[in-house]
């Protein structure tokens, strides 16, 4: 691989709580190989997933809605890394990142493979690689991360890669995180 | 005032008249036998904000009852906002209240359910609720029901689950182990190619139907 392409999918933005992840985009931008596209998932107008299977019908691998998701989706389905920011809500994702997270089915094709045994989508799109979810909460249980990391791994299954993982943080040290989510998305053999 | 015969129903399916209903007309009926009453909202229909019905039902049930389908291997966006906005809900009172979960996916595997179903047990807990246990279901994308009983024997072992679930939690607030295991549906692993030639038969057969490639780098 060439040039790791990384697509940030941020669903705190600035708004919400302070975290300048534009910093983290600067460490990763850093490394001359990665180009990085951060996607501020609060500035779209993102409609709900319906599941009326629209986007297999009748316009295949796009959603049917009018609103933003070809925003998010364009850049994803040129990128080799997905990395993604959320809240952790009850062990699992907020509802601001699954509004995107439910839109993932977009990744895969309708045709099915075999992949270490188990009957999964093939890939819409060859080139992602590795998914990562950054977990943002206080105080967080053993149960919550358990969770959450059981949710990461499924969609990274799902979605087809063999790389995932998840790092969770408080917000607080900024810059031990870029460098935790670089070290992680960088160490990640390929 | 809280009534120890109401059960309040949130049902997280985008679809409202599709699997998950056909699974929670089956629990409604056993709650219904045994003189409780019941009522349904579907969380589609409260992502924008908790509605005052909703909140007086609510604030009446001595039992919630939450449904899904899986979406991406979790609840659907607008049930997990449901949640959040419950949580930031100054007009419900949910403490002692008791939670039932349910959540079903297409695929004959049961297990994919399990981060949905932990999900709504810490989402109890936070509320300060007490958890009566929760089931789980995989194969609902080979049904084509209305209802349980259109399904034979496999419909009648399902709504068997459901009732001995709702005796445990009318009795003594907890879901028995062998509603679990009547709901459980064991496929044999080399059963799996055969299932993905059937469906990728099915893919192409509806291709030349449309006349588009469904698999189209639609985004590229």
């Amino acid at each position: 691989m060439d040039e790791v392409k990384v697509a940030i999918l941020d669903s705190i933005g600035e708004t919400k709580i302070d975290i300048n992840f534009s910093e983290m985009i600067n460490n990763i931008s850093k490394h001359k190989e990665i180009d990085c596209t951060l996607i501020d998932l609060t500035r779209l107008n993102l409609l709900p997933c319906y599941g009326c299977e629209g986007c297999l019908k009748q316009t295949p691998g796009k959603c049917v809605m009018k609103d933003d998701t070809a925003q998010f989706m364009t850049p994803l389905a040129k990128s080799n890394i997905i990395i993604g920011i959320t809240s952790v809500r009850y062990g699992g994702y907020s509802s601001d990142y699954k509004l995107v997270a439910d839109k993932f089915a977009l990744m895969g094709s309708p045709y099915y493979g075999m992949k270490d045994g188990k009957l999964l989508h093939r890939k819409r799109y060859r080139d992602y690689v590795g998914y990562y979810v950054v977990g943002l909460g206080t105080s967080l249980s053993n149960e919550e991360t358990e969770n959450f990391r059981l949710l990461v791994k499924r969609n990274a299954m799902n979605m087809c890669v063999d790389h995932w993982g998840c790092i969770f943080t408080d917000g607080e040290d900024q810059r031990h995180l870029a460098q935790e989510v670089l070290g992680k998305v960088m160490n990640d053999e390929r | 005032m809280m009534s120890d015969k109401n059960v309040t129903f949130i049902l997280g399916s985008s679809r409202k008249k599709k699997n998950t209903f056909v699974f929670a007309k089956a629990l409604k009926a056993s709650y219904e036998k045994r003189g409780f009453s019941t009522d349904i909202f579907f969380s589609i229909d409260l992502y924008r904000g908790l509605t005052e019905p909703f909140i007086h039902a609510v604030n009446q049930s001595r039992m919630i009852c939450i449904l899904s389908p899986l979406y991406a291997d979790y609840m659907p966006f607008h049930l997990v906002k449901v949640l959040e906005l419950i949580e930031g809900q100054p007009n419900l009172d949910l403490q002692g209240r008791s939670v039932f979960g349910f959540n079903q996916c297409a695929f004959p595997f049961y297990r994919l359910n399990e981060c949905s179903i932990k999900s709504m047990a810490l989402f109890t807990r936070r509320m300060k609720m007490n958890w009566m246990g929760g089931l789980m279901y995989g194969g609902a994308g080979l049904m084509d029901a209305e209802s349980l009983e259109e399904m034979g024997k496999k419909g009648r072992r399902m709504i068997q689950a459901f009732d001995l679930a709702v005796d445990g939690m009318v009795q003594n607030g907890i879901v028995p182990e062998k509603s679990q295991k009547l709901l459980a549906m064991n496929i044999p692993g080399f059963f799996k190619r055969p299932v993905m030639w059937m469906i990728n038969h099915h893919v192409r057969k509806l291709e030349k139907e449309i006349g588009q490639a469904l698999d189209a780098q639609a985004y590229r």
